[in-house]
């Protein structure tokens, strides 16, 4: 019943679940940041019409109605979960970080424009106190596409390697810089080369839901925001052009597992993201070009040491990743 | 309830093939058969708006046209009628013909075919200028949108500009491109005094995405006047359908060695990066303006962005002129424009500049 009443009406009224359930403060709770994400997303959404997407105020306007949009479908998912989950929640978060992780893994890119679809990649996390640094790098089976990227991130609130965590919230600094190498076979007539290089800044956080409701525990939402800029060089006519990148996106998932041994999460996330492998999404109508990637994620840990990550995102294309992941380090929940 | 709606759909329904079947119907613009009369127009450079015994319509999207009309025995005399037209335009046929029988407007005629010979007859309409490198000039113009009912303030400016040979359209017609809408819109057109040659926006895919090939023809096509190449591309899903490329390698060939310029609706990157009015992947665009380079491409006009600007793109020198009318970018001073390119073939050069029309 109270499944059924989270999907109707749950689905226009966030907190339905819970409130069949009778759990009203969780459920009126949910009903006010689903109305918070309602109005959130009006305010953008007119403001981007009544201004024209001018190019003063288009930002901030847009992580506006990415934020509602975000708060709409998080809050109606939360509802969900709450009424779905068994007690107690699917696990717990992490509150203690290994200082070190690595992953070594394969990502297919179904691009109908671009070439490259088959890329090898590898990636570290390395914890010092509360800096996080995350060099990456993806690289086509024929050589032709590359992408390297490298955060550095600070952390101001939430779990460290250096020591437990209340929770599994945190809040973010990540600052960036990427490279992306493209070029085609040049049996092609005129075959394309460029590259782009850029740095970047967002704020990430994630919010463990326990802390609105005992019913949440074990789910967590994510959101962040952004922006980068990147030089777009092309060297056969030896040119190149400065353009910015709006960043952010949010996110829900779920801890699954309450011992460190075997651990995981799940999240789906959208992501405004335009200028990696899977850019912006394009859809039949007219709303093409603006609108950034969907796709969900899985990371499981099957021993203290050995996981895997996986993920499918879709976008201009699809792309799905398949990793195994070493980590070392104290863990701890 | 409506925006889990139109999540829900932009998930189901995202697909990274959006723009493939409009190229498909591309190459089936420019020909159709009704009984044993059939018209094929080369390149599909215009639509086939009707055919039946002795009488076709075309509706053509460039300045010369190469028709080849097949005819049955018995079927000596048709007529042809062509809008959208220069209007200093001919019609000359080998063998055959032709006679001017109706202009009710500069910008159609209709041709009374006679001496037609069983089987193909080819026909060739063109201008006086088609082949001159002498200085020129033509207008831009896109997304009018909403502004439909108030789109002959533009006409009659451009009407103003005595150089002006045609307008290019960079998508954005209409607002939502029904049939009713895209009937408006040619019907607006007839009080414009040069013809205007479009592809489509965004905003054409608001019903269907199959009828603006009904009513103008193809989304991507390329022709040459006057020393000049004109290449328009369908980039109204934010993309270009893989075909396309394929298609464009050979029209950047032809171009090498005049003048050479590129439009679309969607720019491949927006100035303003962080709105991203642009490709929904920046690798794409990347790959298509590399190419564009590649290609030796003089200039790239775009629409979408309901503003006017002017930047450079991989080294080329682009615009966006989005000021046909629709919800005005505020803030910018611009208001509603279009741009006169002026060029010079046989030096090379070119210079574009806005006439605002509020």
């Amino acid at each position: 019943m109270p499944a059924a009443a989270a999907l109707m009406p749950g689905l226009v009224l966030h907190g339905s679940g819970h409130f069949a359930q009778g759990n009203r403060a969780t459920a009126y709770s949910l009903l006010k940041w689903e109305g918070v994400g309602v109005g959130a997303l009006l305010v953008g959404a007119t403001g981007l019409a009544l201004t024209g997407a001018s190019r003063h105020t288009v930002s901030l306007l847009a992580l506006t109605s990415m934020a509602g949009a975000g708060l709409l479908a998080i809050t109606w998912l939360a509802d969900l979960y709450g009424v779905l989950a068994p007690a107690g929640g699917t696990g717990d978060p992490l509150r203690q970080m290994p200082w070190l992780q690595a992953t070594a893994g394969v990502k297919w890119v179904d691009d109908p424009t671009l070439s490259g679809s088959v890329l090898v990649g590898t990636s570290l996390q390395v914890w010092t106190r509360r800096w996080r640094l995350c060099p990456s790098a993806w690289f086509a089976a024929n050589g032709d596409t590359s992408r390297m990227e490298g955060d550095a991130a600070y952390r101001f609130v939430g779990p460290v390697a250096t020591g437990q965590a209340a929770t599994g919230s945190f809040v973010d600094l990540e600052l960036g810089a990427y490279h992306h190498r493209y070029q085609e076979s040049q049996k092609l007539a005129f075959p394309s080369r460029f590259r782009i290089t850029g740095v970047q800044a967002q704020l990430q956080t994630r919010l463990d839901l326990l802390t609105i409701a005992p019913t949440l525990r074990g789910a967590f939402i994510e959101g962040s925001a952004g922006v980068g800029i990147g030089a777009y060089r092309y060297p056969d006519v030896h040119a190149t052009v400065a353009n910015t990148i709006l960043l952010g996106g949010f996110a829900f998932g779920l801890y699954l597992g309450k011992t460190a041994q075997r651990w995981g999460q799940w999240r789906v996330f959208y992501n405004h993201r335009h200028d990696d492998f899977v850019g912006g999404l394009k859809t039949y109508g007219l709303g093409s070009g603006a609108l950034g990637y969907f796709g969900t994620d899985v990371r499981a840990f099957l021993t203290q040491r050995w996981g895997v990550v996986a993920d499918v995102a879709a976008g201009s294309a699809i792309v799905s990743t398949l990793s195994l992941v070493y980590r070392y380090g104290q863990v701890s929940l | 309830m409506k925006t889990y709606l139109v999540l829900s759909m932009l998930l189901v329904c995202g697909c990274v093939g959006v723009a493939d079947d409009r190229a498909q119907r591309d190459t089936q613009v420019g020909h159709l058969q009704a009984g044993a009369m059939r018209v094929d127009v080369q390149d599909g450079l215009a639509a086939v708006r009707a055919i039946e015994p002795g009488r076709v319509s075309l509706w053509a999207q460039a300045p010369s046209l190469t028709i080849t009309l097949t005819v049955p025995a018995g079927m000596a005399e048709a007529s042809l009628r062509i809008e959208n037209v220069l209007v200093d335009a001919t019609l000359r046929a080998p063998g055959v013909t032709t006679t001017l029988v109706a202009a009710p407007v500069p910008t159609e005629k209709t041709w009374a075919l006679r001496g037609l010979a069983p089987g193909a007859n080819t026909l060739f309409l063109s201008a006086p200028d088609a082949a001159s490198l002498a200085p020129w000039q033509f207008a831009v113009l896109a997304d009018v949108q909403e502004r439909l009912d108030d789109v002959q303030d533009i006409y009659d400016r451009i009407n103003l500009e005595p150089g002006v040979r045609f307008v290019v359209f960079s998508g954005d017609l209409t607002r939502r491109g029904t049939d009713k809408q895209l009937q408006q819109f040619q019907a607006a057109m007839k009080n414009l005094r040069v013809p205007l040659y479009a592809t489509l926006g965004n905003h054409e895919l608001g019903t269907r995405d199959d009828i603006f090939h009904e009513y103008f023809g193809r989304g991507n096509f390329r022709f040459v006047h006057a020393g000049l190449q004109f290449t328009l591309l369908d980039s109204a899903s934010a993309t270009l359908a893989p075909v396309v490329y394929d298609w464009l390698d050979e029209w950047l060939a032809e171009g090498l060695d005049r003048l050479h310029f590129v439009f679309m609706h969607i720019p491949p990157l927006d100035p303003v990066g962080t709105r991203n009015g642009a490709f929904a992947s920046r690798l794409e665009a990347s790959k298509l303006l590399s190419r564009l380079a590649l290609g030796k491409v003089d200039m790239t006009i775009y629409g979408h962005v309901h503003s006017f600007y002017a930047f450079n793109n991989a080294g080329i020198p682009a615009f966006i002129t989005g000021g046909g009318g629709a919800i005005p970018e505020r803030l910018d001073g611009i208001g509603r424009h279009f741009m006169v390119v002026d060029v010079d073939p046989a030096r090379g050069l070119s210079r574009a500049g806005v006439v605002r029309v509020d």
